[in-house]
């Protein structure tokens, strides 16, 4: 394994909420408020939110049945 | 305790599954890339080639390795990071869409939480493993390679990797930096070694080390075994590629890098076990490398296997603690770790089980991890068309647009269970009866299928017809996007 295992980013920034989502739902929801507004401006038109597409879909079927049809090939010598 | 560990958890735990931003994104194409390559090579990674090669020889086993990590690794990211890259939430915050909060909470507490066990204890009893081959070799010891110091050498591992991981992620990462180096390393120190052993022509001659009778069946049991190993990564990929920055990198930068890494890893395995009549990677790394090369590389994999536990327990933990709500809220982040550590540590008191039921316990979460990744994909991007309502992921259980059955979709539920019924139908790794399918398109994809065709029935008829479940969500981000280009027009 490598470094950036950990799946969350936040714990990096020395955030200390002393909270949890039960005891102190009003720091969550903001937080919450906050994160949903850049997706929705600044982020909106982004790349990075672009769904999957059925031409992209059809490239990952077609490229996984090939690398299986060469293990075929491979398995046949 | 640290205190600041507990804060790292903390936030981890709740703000952490709130989604990241662009600018909180990590990685593009190479980086991804690199990472999971970085990944693949691990040490697990021998043991599966070297287990690969007791069904079939050198070329079938290549050939099992290319075929099943290919399929694994394509239902793997069909279930996991297409969606966690989307939205960038956290992996078991999203999968409430699918399965609904109480529904994510019993597949961790069953699925996820069994997969880790099983998989750490195995890498804890690796270095047990590791510890007496050298004892052996270097000391002139007769050990037991299943006997009761393997045991004591494990847990004390274990018990190593919770010291390490109940000390939170930061620690963790900086061990992590020189494991992926090392084991690369590794891995091209093994090659040289092997064909300083060996030719080609005498691998591709030398005959699988316990296979059945049946050779095309041994070919399926292998490749279902790798489709097996790959779609383990399910856990791991799904929580990366909330922090990848296009759907891009997160499909084709998993896929390549998994496939290669694992590719090479698996194939060093397979060729040692083959060239030295060995499956065990402790137990021909020695008579490869040498008495002082190969002592160092044990020690080596020992310390990379310790790692491995503490990196992967700590999302694994995480996805516990998150999903225990407020009955694990309280309990302090040593202690938890410490009782998942424990139940790893009970296992490994059995290292002749562990070691023999390797191939079962692979194959077997493999079907398992298969049905839940084809009600997933059928879920997010058939019937939900890539489209997910944020805040309602955060609501209680069973309120909100994914309440469904008191916190369950019990349509995804039902077509888990046919999924695995049609798995086990076709191939059952505990009796190892097949049926004629099989060998052609092994159990997992049917599973997938199954699970999906009975997840789109299903939560169509439960919910979707009905107005509930959330199926009729509008895209927020085009919505968005729509609204900033008239914006703009107007301006």
């Amino acid at each position: 394994m490598v470094e950036c295992v950990i799946p969350g980013t936040l714990a990096d920034k020395d955030v200390e909420p002393h909270v949890t989502i039960e005891s102190n739902a009003i720091e969550f929801d903001r937080e919450l408020d906050r994160r949903m507004l850049i997706l929705t401006t600044l982020e909106a038109d982004s790349p990075v939110h672009r769904r999957l597409t059925g031409k992209q879909f059809a490239i990952f079927v077609a490229v996984t049945l090939a690398i299986c049809a060469v293990g075929a090939g491979v398995a046949a010598l | 305790m640290n205190k600041s560990v507990e804060s790292q958890v903390e936030v981890e735990s709740t703000l952490g599954s709130l989604p990241v931003t662009e600018n909180e994104r990590l990685w593009g194409f190479w980086d991804f890339t690199w990472l999971n390559v970085s990944l693949a090579i691990a040490t697990w990674a021998f043991l599966i080639g070297g287990a690969t090669a007791l069904m079939v020889g050198f070329t079938e086993g290549v050939a099992a390795l290319l075929i099943g990590n290919t399929i694994g690794g394509a239902i793997m990211l069909l279930g996991g990071p297409i969606m966690t890259q989307r939205y960038g939430i956290e992996h078991f915050t999203l999968l409430r869409s699918v399965l609904g909060k109480v529904g994510v909470g019993i597949m961790v507490f069953v699925v996820v939480l069994l997969v880790g066990v099983g998989w750490h204890s195995i890498l804890g009893l690796m270095v047990g493993r590791a510890f007496v081959q050298v004892s052996n070799q270097a000391f002139g010891t007769s050990h037991d390679l299943n006997g009761a110091v393997v045991s004591a050498v494990a847990i004390l591992s274990l018990f190593v990797a919770w010291m390490v991981v109940s000390r939170g992620p930061k620690l963790i990462g900086r061990l992590n930096r020189f494991i992926a180096p090392g084991l690369v390393i590794i891995t091209v120190l093994m090659i040289v070694m092997l064909f300083s052993h060996t030719t080609l022509e005498q691998l591709s001659a030398a005959p699988a080390l316990a296979p059945f009778e049946d050779p095309r069946l041994n070919f399926a049991m292998a490749i279902e075994f790798n489709v097996g190993a790959a779609i383990a990564w399910w856990q791991t990929i799904g929580s990366f590629g909330r922090l990848t920055k296009t759907p891009r990198t997160s499909i084709w930068g998993a896929y390549i890098g998994l496939l290669f890494g694992s590719m090479i890893a698996g194939t060093v395995g397979l060729a040692a076990a083959l060239a030295l009549g060995e499956a065990d990677p402790p137990a021909w790394m020695v008579p490869l490398g040498g008495p002082v090369i190969g002592v160092l590389v044990l020690a080596f994999v020992a310390f990379a296997n310790i790692t491995s536990v503490a990196s992967a327990a700590y999302p694994t933990v995480l996805a516990l603690k998150q999903a225990g709500g407020r009955a694990l809220e309280r309990i302090r982040w040593p202690v938890i770790t410490g009782a998942y550590i424990l139940l790893t540590m009970i296992l490994a008191l059995f290292p002749a089980l562990m070691v023999e039921k390797f191939q079962l316990f692979v194959t077997l979460s493999g079907g398992v991890l298969a049905s839940v990744c084809g009600v997933i994909a059928a879920d997010y991007l058939v019937l939900r068309r890539q489209v997910i309502e944020i805040p309602e992921l955060f609501r209680p259980a069973g309120r909100g647009a994914y309440g469904f059955h008191g916190g369950v979709n019990l349509g995804a539920l039902l077509a888990m269970i046919a999924g695995i019924f049609v798995f086990m139908y076709l191939y059952n790794p505990i009796t190892l009866a097949t049926r004629e399918p099989f060998a052609a398109v092994t159990a997992s994809v049917p599973a997938v299928l199954v699970a999906g065709l009975v997840h789109l029935v299903a939560a169509h008829l439960l919910y979707r017809r009905r107005g509930l479940g959330g199926y009729r969500a509008k895209d927020m981000f085009a919505i968005a996007a729509a609204d900033k280009k008239n914006e703009g027009a107007n301006i």
